[in-house]
Parts: structure tokens; C-alpha cells; sequence
């Protein structure tokens, strides 16, 4: 199993053309393998501002190979490539790439590390551009995520 | 909050900070320091906020600092940019018509500039002008750069010339009178190409005898061609401003005699200051946070720290033994119906401080929620209004139905909510973001949304 994934990346890496069967990729699993392994020394806020730091545009692929060849620092290469594609997986959702929360392999490796936000509608975000909201100064904005209904504890209207 | 980022001012530098807008990782850091300049200023202190705008494509924040220069910084990266000014500044104490016989420049501002169509417009914020030194001072002249070159393009003067329209409401003449700033926050309407200025008083907030006449224009709005800095109208709220009740204040009550001088009311300070209004374009209603609290008037005649005749005196505000005068409640927000000028409703800000509710002198009495006199910050959206308490309140941010005032939320926050908050979707969640500042600890920007 082991031997076949990285039979899997190094053709994945070697660009060819061979069809290559689908392997599982789990960003949830990725997920409790990073909190497991990986956040003793990293969060994931600080992996989102590398990611977008120094791997814009480039594939899914390369992030595992790092990963894989350096992570965890003291036994670097200690867990399973699959753990490692994983991992890749999580990071990737994690700096907002839209990743599927299961992936083949082949798909992950090929993803190019392209946030999703910034290709989002506008409709998903409202700006606060000025002081007092802009140079209108109403202090409005037209939201309703947050409303009465949703807060936590629910409490009963008074004066 | 802009393109994935919040902005904000931190430290007695005023630094400016960028926080990922998700996350409120830092991003960029910019720190001016201005060594002596800084000593100097009569405005220190983190200042009230700072202004976003984008310049044909090249996102610029501006920002005043504590020395009163006018700085461009890239908004992408915190750096200053090199083609505005002198890489990156603008020194606002050029230009300045100083008050005769003064040589230190009594001038800065701790609100933001405004920017719109190309053009940056600085306001001028002098030292409290209850005990002013002297009758003489420098004018609060409102100026507008050019938003890519710092270049200035206009000076409006808000002390006249001779000559000029509103010279004559100064009977005795205006040449060494100052102050008359805008040091509160301005805002513009780009459809008409106005800018708005909320005008304070002239030099001596609380004597004018060396300035008789209506003093335009101290104490009005006054609308500017923002392009050229030409005057449209104006609104002069205050004729002849003893009160200190600049255009950001608005409830009056007949003072009332007292023993020690005059009691005020509002205050100064009283009524509403700087945090503003929130108005929904949707309703037509205003909402508007207010404190009623007292201060006396008294007029004192002391040659060693000023040579205007009378100043401002020290007295106490006077209280039965720590209860205010004034019945309750001391802290509101009250709806207007902009249409029609009716009250929708009224609502108290804030929980009975402690030391009335547990006042020996009240037991037994129902007295009801009275609230704080404190400065609340608002924010609306669009079914809920958010309220703070401002410095002296409770660490807790209320939610209130707007339409009715009802309180829907008590929101527990790490330290009262002292700045203004802001709302904004970004990636998809509605986010509330402010300053709030635990006693004795660094204020803190906080960030609320829902799990």
C-alpha cells in the first residue's frame, strides 16, 4: 500500500500520462492528523498566511512532497504518504483552496493552490471602508447573519 | 474592513496595524517616529481611526499622526509612499496662520482625514479650550491635497479675512482669534461634490470678550465644494459659542442656576460627541446615543496661566453625595423619525452603575435602569443595533430589535467597548469588530461572529 503511493507520486511528479487508479484523499482525516502531529509547533492560521505567502500557484503536488520530506521536523517522513496527502489536503482547504472534503489523489496533486476568496462573489462580502461605515457616515450595513434568532444564550426581549 | 483586511490605529504613536480580516493575524505594521514633533503635540494618543481609498487602483491608507503631518501609506503593504509629499509625508504645520505673539503651534488631530475624488481633506484639533493661555491662537484652517502628489489644493479659511463673507460677524475683528477646527469626524456626499465640516467654537470656550460678533464661522456646518474648497451654505448651530457646544453636540435644557456658577446641561462633553449617529437609509430613522451629565460654569480670573481675562474656573460638579442632580436616565438612545422628527422609541443605555444602585441614600427606592453617562458607539444592521457603553461603562455590547429598542443580547466582552464597531462579511461570515480595553490593560481589537 505504502510502496504503491509513492509509486503513485513519483509518476504523478514524472508528468506521465499513464491513468492512474483514484486514491482516497480526506481533509477531514488530514485534519486530525495535523492536530495530532503537527500542533505542537504550528496552528492553522499561521499555515494559512504561508500558504498565501509562497504557494500561490503552485500544484498540490509540490505542498505533499515538502510535507512529506521535512514534517514532523525531528522524524521527518515518520508518517504514511497517505497521512502526508492528507495533510496536504487539510492545508489546502484550510488557506480557503476549494478542495472537496474527499479527493482522489491524482485531483489533489494536480489542484494549484488558488485561494477561493478572492474569485467569490461580491454578494459574500460587504466592506467597511470608512470610520463611520464610508464617507456617507450612516454606520449601516445591510447584514443579517447575525441576528436575534441565532445568538447563543437566547434570551427574552426587554427594556 | 477592505479587501480582506481591517485597518486599524494602536499605540501613543498611532501606529497603524493591518489584521487579516478572518484570522486578525497582523500583516503589515507601520510606525512613525517624530522625535520632538511628537513631545509637542497637543493631541497625542492612538488617535480615532484612519482612512481608506482607492486611488486609481493603488489602495492608500491616510493617516494624521500625533505631530500633525499628513502621511500615504501603500495599503497593501504598510509602506509609505514615495510620489505623495516627501516620501510619503505631508507636514500640516506649514501653511497655518499662527496666532500673533505665539511660537509654539498649538495644532494636530487625533480623527482621520477624508478622502473622495481625489482629494484628501485634513481637519485641525487644538488643546481643550476651557483655559486657553491665550486669546491668541492659531486658526483651524481645513485644507485639501491632492490624494496621488500631498500637492495642496485648497485652504478653507474658518476665520475669514478681512474682506472675506463672515468677516463682519467679528465686530472687533479676527485677526488674532484661533481654533475653530474641525476635529471631529467629516463626511461627504459625492453625488453633490460637498464636503461637510462640523465646526468648533473660536479661541476661549468659555469667554468671549475678546471676540464679540457671531464668530462665523466658529460653530456650524458648513458645506465645501470639496474640489475647490468653495463655501455652498452654511449652518451656524452656536452664534457667539461660550457653551463649547461645537456641532457635534445636539440636546439642549434651560441651564439652571446654581451656587458655585452655572449648571450646564448638557455638559460640553454632555449630549452627543463624537461617536456620532447611526442612520438607516432603508427607514429613514436616526439613531442617536446620548449622556446627560452636568458640569458648572464658573469664569475665574488667573494671570499666571492665562492672558485672556477670564478662563474657565475649576470648579466641582456639585452631587448629593455622589448621586448627579439630574434624574435619570443618565444614558440613552433615542430613534428619530427623520421624515416626520418623531421619537420612535427611546431606550436607557446601560445597567444602573454600581454605585447607585447600591447607594445607601436610595434603598428602598425604585429608581428604575438609569443607565450611564457614557459615550456609546452604535453600529446597525439590518435588524439589529449594537450599542457599547464607551469608557466608564461595562465590558458588554447590548443588541437591541431597532425597530423597537428591546435588548435581544447582553454580549459579554473582555473589556468595554471604547471605540467605535464596525460590521462587515468577508469569505462569507458577518464579522462585529472593535476596540475595547480591559482596565488597567493594552486595549484589544476583538472580533465577533458566529461558530
Amino acid at each position: 500500500m505504502k510502496a504503491s503511493i509513492v509509486v503513485l507520486f513519483a509518476v504523478l511528479v514524472g508528468l506521465s500520462s499513464t491513468p492512474i487508479l483514484a486514491q482516497d484523499v480526506s481533509v477531514a482525516r488530514g485534519q486530525a492528523v495535523f492536530e495530532e502531529e503537527c500542533s505542537r509547533c504550528h496552528v492553522p492560521v499561521e499555515m494559512q498566511a504561508r500558504l498565501n505567502a509562497r504557494w500561490l500557484g503552485r500544484p498540490g503536488a509540490e505542498l505533499y512532497e515538502l510535507i512529506r520530506t521535512t514534517m514532523p521536523a525531528e522524524t521527518p517522513g515518520s508518517l504514511s504518504n497517505a497521512q502526508y496527502m492528507d495533510l496536504a489536503a487539510f492545508l489546502m482547504r484550510n488557506a480557503a483552496v476549494p478542495v472537496p472534503d474527499v479527493l482522489g489523489a491524482e485531483a489533489l496533486a494536480a489542484t494549484i493552490i488558488t485561494p477561493a476568496a478572492a474569485s467569490e462573489e461580491v454578494a459574500d462580502e460587504f466592506q467597511w471602508t470608512a470610520f463611520n461605515g464610508s464617507n456617507a457616515s450612516t454606520r449601516y450595513a445591510p447584514l443579517d447573519q447575525i441576528t436575534a434568532d441565532n445568538q447563543n444564550p437566547p434570551v427574552s426581549p426587554r427594556r | 474592513m477592505v479587501n480582506g483586511m481591517v485597518y486599524v490605529t494602536a499605540g501613543a504613536t498611532r501606529n497603524i496595524v493591518a489584521l487579516d480580516a478572518a484570522s486578525g493575524q497582523i500583516q503589515w505594521l507601520w510606525r512613525p517616529d517624530e522625535g520632538g514633533r511628537f513631545d509637542d503635540a497637543p493631541r497625542k494618543g492612538s488617535g480615532k481611526g484612519l482612512t481608506w481609498y482607492d486611488n486609481n487602483g493603488q489602495e492608500t491608507i491616510y493617516t494624521i499622526t500625533p505631530g500633525y503631518y499628513l502621511v500615504a501609506l501603500d495599503a497593501r503593504t504598510g509602506r509609505e509612499i514615495e510620489s505623495f509629499g516627501k516620501h510619503g509625508w505631508v507636514y500640516l504645520q506649514q501653511g497655518l496662520r499662527l496666532g500673533p505673539g505665539r511660537d509654539d503651534i498649538d495644532i494636530g488631530m487625533s480623527f482621520m482625514p477624508l478622502a473622495v475624488d481625489g482629494v484628501v481633506i485634513t481637519g485641525a484639533a487644538h488643546l481643550v479650550g476651557m483655559r486657553p493661555v491665550s486669546a491668541s491662537n492659531v486658526k483651524g484652517d481645513i485644507r485639501g491635497f491632492d490624494a496621488s502628489t500631498g500637492e495642496l489644493l485648497w485652504t478653507f479659511k474658518t476665520i475669514p479675512e478681512p474682506g472675506e463673507a463672515g468677516y463682519e460677524s467679528w465686530i472687533a475683528g479676527a485677526d488674532f482669534t484661533g481654533n475653530a477646527g474641525v476635529w471631529a469626524p467629516m463626511s461627504a456626499d459625492q453625488e453633490l461634490g460637498l464636503v461637510y465640516l462640523p465646526v468648533e467654537s473660536a479661541t476661549g470656550d468659555r469667554y468671549g470678550g475678546d471676540r464679540p460678533g457671531n464668530n462665523l464661522f466658529s460653530s456650524s456646518t458648513v458645506a465645501l465644494d470639496y474640489k475647490t474648497g468653495e463655501r455652498r451654505w452654511h449652518f451656524q448651530s452656536t452664534h457667539h459659542d461660550v457653551w463649547d457646544w461645537d456641532t457635534p453636540s445636539a440636546l439642549f435644557q434651560d441651564p439652571t442656576d446654581g451656587t458655585q456658577g452655572t449648571l450646564h446641561l448638557p455638559s460640553s462633553t454632555g449630549g452627543s460627541n463624537w461617536e456620532g449617529a447611526a442612520y438607516d437609509p432603508e427607514t429613514g430613522l436616526l439613531y442617536v446615543p446620548s449622556r446627560t451629565a452636568t458640569s458648572v460654569l464658573s469664569l475665574v480670573n488667573e494671570p499666571d496661566v492665562s492672558s485672556v481675562r477670564y478662563i474657565q474656573g475649576g470648579s466641582r460638579t456639585p452631587s448629593v453625595d455622589g448621586i448627579p442632580l439630574v434624574k435619570p436616565p443618565y444614558g440613552r438612545i433615542t430613534a428619530i423619525d427623520m421624515n416626520s422628527g418623531d421619537h420612535v422609541w427611546q431606550v436607557v443605555n446601560g445597567d444602573t452603575p454600581a454605585a447607585i444602585k447600591n447607594h445607601p441614600l436610595l434603598q428602598g427606592l425604585d429608581i428604575g435602569r438609569t443607565g450611564k453617562p457614557t459615550r456609546s458607539g452604535l453600529v446597525l444592521t439590518k435588524t439589529l443595533l449594537f450599542a457599547g457603553e464607551g469608557v466608564g461603562g461595562d465590558p458588554v455590547l447590548w443588541a437591541h430589535d431597532k425597530a423597537t429598542g428591546d435588548i435581544v443580547a447582553k454580549i459579554d466582552m473582555p473589556g468595554v467597548v471604547t471605540g467605535v464597531p464596525m460590521t462587515y462579511m468577508y469569505g462569507g461570515k458577518q464579522y462585529l469588530v472593535m476596540a475595547v480595553s480591559p482596565r488597567g490593560e493594552a486595549a484589544r481589537i476583538v472580533a465577533l461572529a458566529l461558530p
